[in-house]
């Protein structure tokens, strides 16, 4: 500090008052141990009411300067100022620390923001973490449409990415859906290019059926431990020909096909599968469990290409940054048991409808109801008939205290596109589509709504409360609030718009990296106003929905911002350390320093 | 018709009993699964009663009275709405300030 100035600080408790955590006792003995301040107020000792007498306050204790601390100090900045002036003072030297601004939640986040303000340098610059050195490979981890731009991004840079997937092929969600709202685009026309071009960059080298260990190291220099699942199918000699699964006895319901459909135990998750190999899934194959078969080994046209006891291997890399985009599960229907789905047969999840919609599932595009296969499963063929009447029920498993409290922000717009393929398919079947409140906030989602009000499909303001039996039929139970009619439709088949929930695995990530979660159990980034990429956790960003709810553009906008942070750590040769290492002392100790 | 409101209604009733309404955002689970099969009860009422449309409510007396308090709303409710709660809060209402009991 140029020059010592006698300060007085004033609390305001303005906005929502003060959070639980911080404690103003604290921070008063705290700033009274600065010498040049001369009185601390809180909103009781001062009546700012009475300008003459606030005035006099000031005036009797010589101050020069005034801190007002709070929520929203900006409102109380022109009456300290007046004071100040009218004491023949500067009245320019009114300095605000606002809690707000800053996300100030407890006391000692309170007491830097206000030393700061005391030394009268800016935040952002006293905790700015200390750089380090940055290696500059990076990771992802999670191959959804997120992982995928991210890593292109930074590929096309020029520079190395390990793009970690958990199943044998990147494409996460999007590669499942036929068309993406609210313009119609098929999606594997978008996403598959991609897919590819991933497979064959010289810069990203693919670790898929993989998973993270451990991480140790620091921002700039992580080493992580990859566990490298036994895929029993050499990926590099593999010609994908599919006769192994012709003859394998081994199966399970397909995970891409969401379980409408039985694959094999030796199995391709679906035919545009970046990897392009098959790979063997140890809890269907008969040789692993019971060490009989190896009908797939004998029928192999290429030499020693199946090893069925090839076991996990582990890897270590050394990485500068981490993206992480591990994305969504989708809302489990049987927890919401009003609804009937796992008792009703032909109410469907809006996954199992996108691929019995896709061209590629296991109806090839047709809408039929569920019937058993010859195994007793329950599963869709294209000869079973199909639904002459439809429902669509919003918010399923989201906005709802007996589940999850948050809107899952894309269910709204996937169920008028889902809506608008039923009728697309079915030109004669009903449509009904009920909700609480359409969400159709993004561009031209607004249009797209109307446009499906257009086609003929009966959207009802009204949400759907049970789905009973009745005489052969789903009986569907809502009230109609504009018409205030009580509705009780009959249905040939249900469909549950159901919301996006975080993978369990978020938890372990989370203790892996380090990175904090919400209380949905969301990553949480480091700022949602300013900073929505980076994370708690230096050298670790976020990306896609494994960051909250979102859909594709928003998903890929902000995998292209943290792709933009890795380029620019790399190109500088620097990273930021974590602002979680932070403590108090040492932004307090800086912000001394720079005054 | 004109419909009158009264922006203190909700303040007005408020020593009459714990009520929640505001919690209410309009859904209609609770009128879909309710009993009664009236398309009042009960998330209409909590409309009223939150704009104060003072008519609507004297001249919904027989809904009001109607509710069961079975709770089979409750059971629903995505938004944790005491329904049957703020039922006997309108009721009250009336009784105190219609029939002056
Ligand atoms: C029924 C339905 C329809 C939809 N329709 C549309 C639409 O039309 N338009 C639109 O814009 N949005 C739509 N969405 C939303 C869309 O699915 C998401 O925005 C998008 O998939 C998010 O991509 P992501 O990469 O973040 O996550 P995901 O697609 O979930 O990908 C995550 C990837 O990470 C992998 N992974 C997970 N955990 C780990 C781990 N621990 N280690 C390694 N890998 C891991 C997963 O296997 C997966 O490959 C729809 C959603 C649903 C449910
Ligand atoms: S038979 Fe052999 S080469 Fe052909 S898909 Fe199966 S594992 Fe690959
Ligand atoms: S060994 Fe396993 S994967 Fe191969 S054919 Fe038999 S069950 Fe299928
Ligand atoms: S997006 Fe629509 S359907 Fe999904 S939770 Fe939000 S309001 Fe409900
Ligand atoms: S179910 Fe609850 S939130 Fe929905 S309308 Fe009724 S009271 Fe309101
Ligand atoms: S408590 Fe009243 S409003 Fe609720 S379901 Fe029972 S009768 Fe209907």
């Amino acid at each position: 500090m140029a020059e010592q100035k006698l300060t007085g600080i004033y609390f305001c408790d303005t906005g929502n008052g003060h959070a639980k955590d911080i404690d103003i006792n604290e921070i008063k003995t705290y700033l009274q141990t600065l010498r040049e301040v001369v009185s601390v107020w809180e909103p009781k000792e001062l009546d700012l009411t009475n300008f003459e007498e606030t005035k006099k306050k000031l005036e009797n204790l010589k101050i020069e300067r005034m801190i007002i601390a709070g929520q929203t100090p900006g409102v109380f900045k022109a009456f300290f100022a007046r004071a100040l002036n009218a004491n023949g003072k500067n009245g320019e030297e009114v300095v605000l620390a606002s809690f707000k601004e800053h996300l100030v939640v407890n006391t000692q986040q309170a007491k830097t923001i206000l030393t700061c303000a005391f030394y009268g340098v800016s935040f952002t610059l006293a905790a700015m973490p200390e750089e380090t050195e940055v290696h500059p490979d990076t990771l992802v981890i999670g191959g959804g449409i997120a992982g995928i731009q991210a890593s292109l991004e930074i590929a096309d840079a020029g520079q190395k990415v390990y793009l970690l997937e958990k199943t044998g092929t990147i494409g996460g969600h999007m590669a499942m859906f036929d068309k993406t709202f609210p313009t119609l685009d098929c999606a594997a026309c978008i996403l598959t290019p991609k897919m590819v071009e991933v497979g064959q960059h010289a810069n990203i080298e693919m670790l898929t059926y993989s998973e993270v260990k451990s991480v140790s190291g620091g921002p700039g220099n992580y080493k992580v431990k990859v566990l490298k699942k036994a895929r029993r199918v050499n990926v590099n000699t593999c010609i994908g020909c599919g006769t192994c699964a012709e003859k394998c006895p081994g199966r399970a319901s397909s995970e891409f096909d969401a379980g409408t459909t039985m694959r094999k135990a030796i199995y391709i998750p679906f035919a545009q599968a970046v990897p392009n190999k098959y790979l063997i899934d140890e809890d269907a194959c008969l040789y692993v469990k019971k060490g009989k078969c190896s009908a797939c080994v004998k029928v192999c046209p290429v030499p020693d290409c199946i090893n069925l006891d090839e076991k996990d291997a582990e890897i270590e890399i050394t990485v500068g940054n981490i993206i992480v985009s591990t994305g969504f599960k989708p809302f489990d229907a049987k927890r919401a048991e009003q609804f009937g789905y796992g008792r009703f047969p032909n109410v469907v999840t809006s996954l199992e409808l996108e691929r019995l919609i896709n061209a590629g599932g296991p109806t090839s595009g047709e809408i039929t109801f569920r019937s058993k296969d010859k195994f007793g499963n329950w599963v869709f063929t294209a000869d079973s008939e199909s639904p002459k009447s439809v429902a669509i029920v919003h918010c399923v498993g989201s906005r709802d205290e007996h589940y999850n409290k948050y809107c899952s922000t894309v269910c709204c717009m996937y169920s008028l596109k889902l809506a608008h393929l039923v009728k697309e398919k079915l030109p004669e079947t009903e449509v009904h589509e009920y909700y609480i409140d359409m969400r159709a906030f993004g561009k031209g989602y607004e249009e797209f709504y109307n446009r499906i009000k257009d086609e003929g499909i009966n959207v009802v303001r009204g949400s759907t409360v049970k789905v009973e039996e009745e005489d052969g039929k789903l009986l569907v139970k809502s009230q109609d609030i504009h018409g205030l009619k009580l509705l009780k439709q009959h249905v040939d088949m249900v469909v549950l718009a159901v919301g996006l929930e975080p993978r369990e695995e978020t938890k372990d990530l989370s203790q892996i990296l380090g990175v904090s979660t919400t209380e949905d159990g969301w990553f949480k980034e480091l700022s949602s106003v300013t900073d929505p990429v980076n994370t708690n956790v230096g050298g670790v960003a976020v990306a896609g929905v494994c960051h909250g709810p979102k859909d594709i553009p928003d998903t890929v906008a902000q995998a292209s911002a943290a792709a933009s942070r890795v380029i620019q750590s790399i190109i500088q040769g620097k990273i930021k350390k974590s602002v979680k290492d932070m403590r108090f002392e040492e932004v307090a100790a800086k912000a001394k320093q720079q005054s | 018709m004109t419909t009158r409101v009264d922006p203190g209604f909700m303040k007005k009733v408020k020593g009459l009993g714990d009520q929640n309404m505001e919690m209410c955002f309009n859904c209609s689970k609770c009128t879909a699964i309710c009993p009664m099969d009236t398309n009042l009860l009960p998330r209409s009422l909590f409309r009223y009663a939150l704009l104060g449309m003072t008519d609507k409510i004297k001249a919904e007396q027989e809904s009001i009275y109607s509710c069961l308090l079975c709770k089979l709303c409750e059971e629903s409710c995505p938004r944790g709405v005491k329904i049957a709660d703020n039922v006997r809060l309108l009721r009250s209402y009336l009784n105190r300030d219609v029939f002056n009991i």
